[in-house]
């Protein structure tokens, strides 16, 4: 088999089954990750021009919209997952320099804060739905037409990103248990690093998230 | 295989995580504060541009892209191009109608 | 130079029996097993799907209402195709078509490149020649993917989009058809003054550029404007698409697999029964689809379960193409399938001359593929080899 020009040839065991279990490519890892944060970044993509087309079709609707929402609790949202992205960042950085307890801590703290970051959204969503504001609901459906769009928005994208956030929190607890049983150390970080490359792109798009829905109003 | 793992250079400080960080948490505050502000149309564009500033020192600071090989940048650069023509085909319909 | 016969028992074990049982296959991670799991679940799907469409196409035999109820059509049509599309209340339809087609046009240069790639080694393999302009090949993929996902809008151009939005998409279609025309130029290029060797993967890759060719010329029809106008979302639509993803992706699957079935089971199949079977197919194939590009012209509607008598004649002709072709299918499997229960084991292990360096391992491999590091003193698409005859 050809091998991946930037690996060092005498890396690699020889040929059998055994030692393929061993075989690590850290390149070709995190070029596979961005490739797949690619995907993401398309379809969270092709979702922001739906709001970018609505917006301009409804604009004083979506403004409207937007004044329904707690600025406070995106706020502070928006405060946690920046945070969050710190501790992870810290975690990496940790485990570079082979401190396990500093790392499975910071991974701790992340996934606190992930944690918050759903709570707060569960309270608002259900806050929503205390007042009757959901898809198909009769005050929903009395409302003016572009301010069912934006909320039809609202709840799938939030909702989508907060599935991403779920699934950041899994890949958390299970980078955290490779490192517990030492899978995961700092000669074979890339479980690691992906992780660190989802949660942030998870933050990422709630960078734009934020200032879309809860301050245009 | 340390090597492999192709970092030229130092790990990064932990102090330049923090100061990334903190600058988030302004620049925030700072599209928060604006949000208060009468400005109308401009303002979406003044916010998106804050949180375009945002992106930018998360994806080159916490995802590492500042400090690896010319690659990853290109590949952002690529996809980024790729999004914008979308953009621009899909309001060539709708800004002409 | 030559690449040495193998032993006609391997020494290693196979990846078909180093380890046996279903538990062994559903969690294996040799990538020639998952390669073979998604064979089969392709062909069932497609069986699956060609069953739907020989049953609606016999109720087409006939104008008027008969055999299965319109409902069951509408629904046989739709499933044979997997449509997905559940307009949303309210909100701009036209949006969600941009978003539909934004992914679903990309999806199918994401079907027919990698066909593109296998007709690039049948083709080199069956001439006896070095590939010609391996770089414009590998670049036209590129062009390809990359324009193709820009083109999107063509299959909207009388949805209501604007004038100029209609302008941009169709000068884009017309600039992604360039990029297949190099392929199909460098293949035709590979093969003059080659020392062509029609063996049934060869047949099938010489029909493919045939049968693609057509589909694609017709949807420079459907990517200009002023066609398009009178030929969107009639039969000609389908004929176009049959034609690329069928006669384009397809045809070069099932020659694939008689390409790489020897090298995947170590057996190998009857070739007058192939033959027979490449022939029938592209019959059945061209009465199938061929007729509703004239019927589209005409003013047929597509996806309807029923018409007016004067189309008779180009369902009545399609539905028997479907026949033969389904028959030509089956008669291909089954030529194929039975070589696992009785067929012939290959004498050599590269029994096509290929230069590509799977031709180099036993048939079928050992689970490591490379027992010995191969020979990489020659390209993959560089000739000549010593062939023996199958």
């Amino acid at each position: 088999m050809s091998q991946h020009a930037t690996v060092s040839p005498d890396a690699h065991a020889p040929h059998d089954s055994a030692a393929h279990a061993e075989h690590y490519d850290p390149v070709a890892c995190k070029i596979g990750m961005w490739l797949f944060l690619f995907t993401e970044v398309l379809l969270f993509g092709t979702l922001f021009i739906a709001f970018a087309v609505y917006l301009t079709l409804y604009h004083f609707d979506f403004s409207a919209g937007s004044r329904q929402l707690d600025k406070l609790l995106g706020a502070a949202n928006t405060m946690i997952l920046l945070t969050s992205s710190l501790t992870m960042a810290l975690s990496i950085a940790a485990m570079e320099r082979s401190n396990r307890r500093l790392s499975i801590t910071a991974l701790t703290v992340t996934l606190l804060l992930g944690l918050a970051f759903l709570g707060i959204k569960s309270y608002e969503w259900h806050h929503k739905f205390e007042h009757d504001l959901y898809p198909r609901s009769a005050t929903m459906l009395a409302k003016p037409y572009g301010q069912q769009v934006f909320y039809g928005l609202y709840y799938t994208m939030t909702g989508l990103h907060a599935l991403h956030v779920i699934i950041g929190c899994a890949a958390i607890v299970s980078a955290m248990i490779l490192i517990a049983n030492g899978r995961v150390h700092a000669s074979r970080i890339s479980y690691l690093e992906n992780t660190g490359l989802y949660w942030h792109l998870v933050d990422v798009i709630w960078i734009l998230l934020f200032p879309l829905f809860y301050l245009i109003g | 295989m340390a090597a492999q793992h192709e970092k030229a250079h130092p790990p990064i400080p932990y102090g330049l995580y923090f100061k990334v960080w903190v600058a988030l948490i302004l620049l925030t505050v700072l599209t928060i504060s604006i949000s208060y502000a009468n400005m109308h149309q401009a303002r979406i564009l003044v916010a998106l541009m804050i949180a375009a500033v945002k992106i930018l020192l998360v994806v080159l600071y916490f995802m590492h892209v500042r400090f690896e090989r010319p690659l990853y940048t290109y590949m952002i650069i690529v996809v980024i191009v790729t999004y914008g023509i979308f953009i621009v085909l899909t309001f060539s319909d709708y800004a002409y109608r | 130079m030559t690449s040495t016969p193998a032993p006609l028992t391997p020494a290693l074990p196979t990846y078909l029996n180093v380890r046996r049982g279903l538990v062994s296959w559903l969690t294996t991670t040799n990538h020639k097993r998952i390669g073979i799991m998604y064979l089969c679940g392709i062909l069932f799907f497609f069986l699956f799907g060609a069953a739907m469409a020989v049953t609606f196409r016999l109720k087409l035999y006939s104008p008027g209402l008969h055999f299965i109820s319109n409902e069951t059509y509408n629904r046989l049509l739709t499933l044979h195709g997997v449509a997905l599309f559940d307009p949303s209340r309210g909100g701009d339809p036209v949006l969600f078509q941009h978003l539909f087609w934004t992914y679903s046009h990309p999806a199918v240069y994401i079907m027919i490149l990698p066909a593109m790639g296998v007709a690039s080694e049948i083709i080199p393999t069956f001439s006896r020649k070095t590939i010609f302009g391996y770089k414009y090949i590998a670049f036209s993929s590129v062009a390809i993917a990359s324009i193709g996902s820009l083109v999107w809008g063509h299959h909207m151009f009388t949805a209501g989009m604007s004038e100029f939005a209609r302008v941009i998409f169709s000068f884009l279609t017309f600039l992604v058809a360039v990029p297949s025309a190099v392929k199909v130029f460098n293949w035709l290029a590979t093969m003059y003054r080659g020392s062509i060797y029609l063996g049934p993967p060869m047949v099938f890759a010489l029909m493919f550029i045939f049968l693609f060719s057509i589909g694609g010329l017709t949807g420079l029809i459907l990517g200009s404007l002023a066609t398009n106008i009178h030929v969107h979302d009639t039969a000609f639509v389908p004929a176009h698409f049959h034609y690329t993803m069928f006669g384009g992706a397809m045809v070069v699957f099932f020659g694939a697999l008689h390409y790489w079935w020897p090298k995947m089971f170590g057996r190998m199949y009857d070739f007058s029964r192939a033959h027979l079977s490449e022939m029938l197919f592209f019959i059945g194939f061209n009465l199938t689809y061929f007729p509703l590009f004239l019927a589209g012209m005409h003013g047929m509607p597509r996806r309807y379960a029923d018409y007016l008598p004067e189309f008779t004649v180009y369902h009545r002709t399609s539905t028997i193409g479907s026949w033969i072709m389904v028959s030509a299918i089956l008669l291909m499997l089954g030529n194929l399938v039975v070589t696992l229960f009785n067929g012939k084991r290959v004498k050599d292990q590269n029994p096509w001359g290929g230069a590509t360096l799977e031709w180099q391992i036993p048939s079928p491999p050992p689970s490591s593929n490379f027992v010995t590091p191969p020979d990489l003193s020659r390209g993959p698409y560089e000739y000549p080899v010593e062939v023996q005859d199958p």
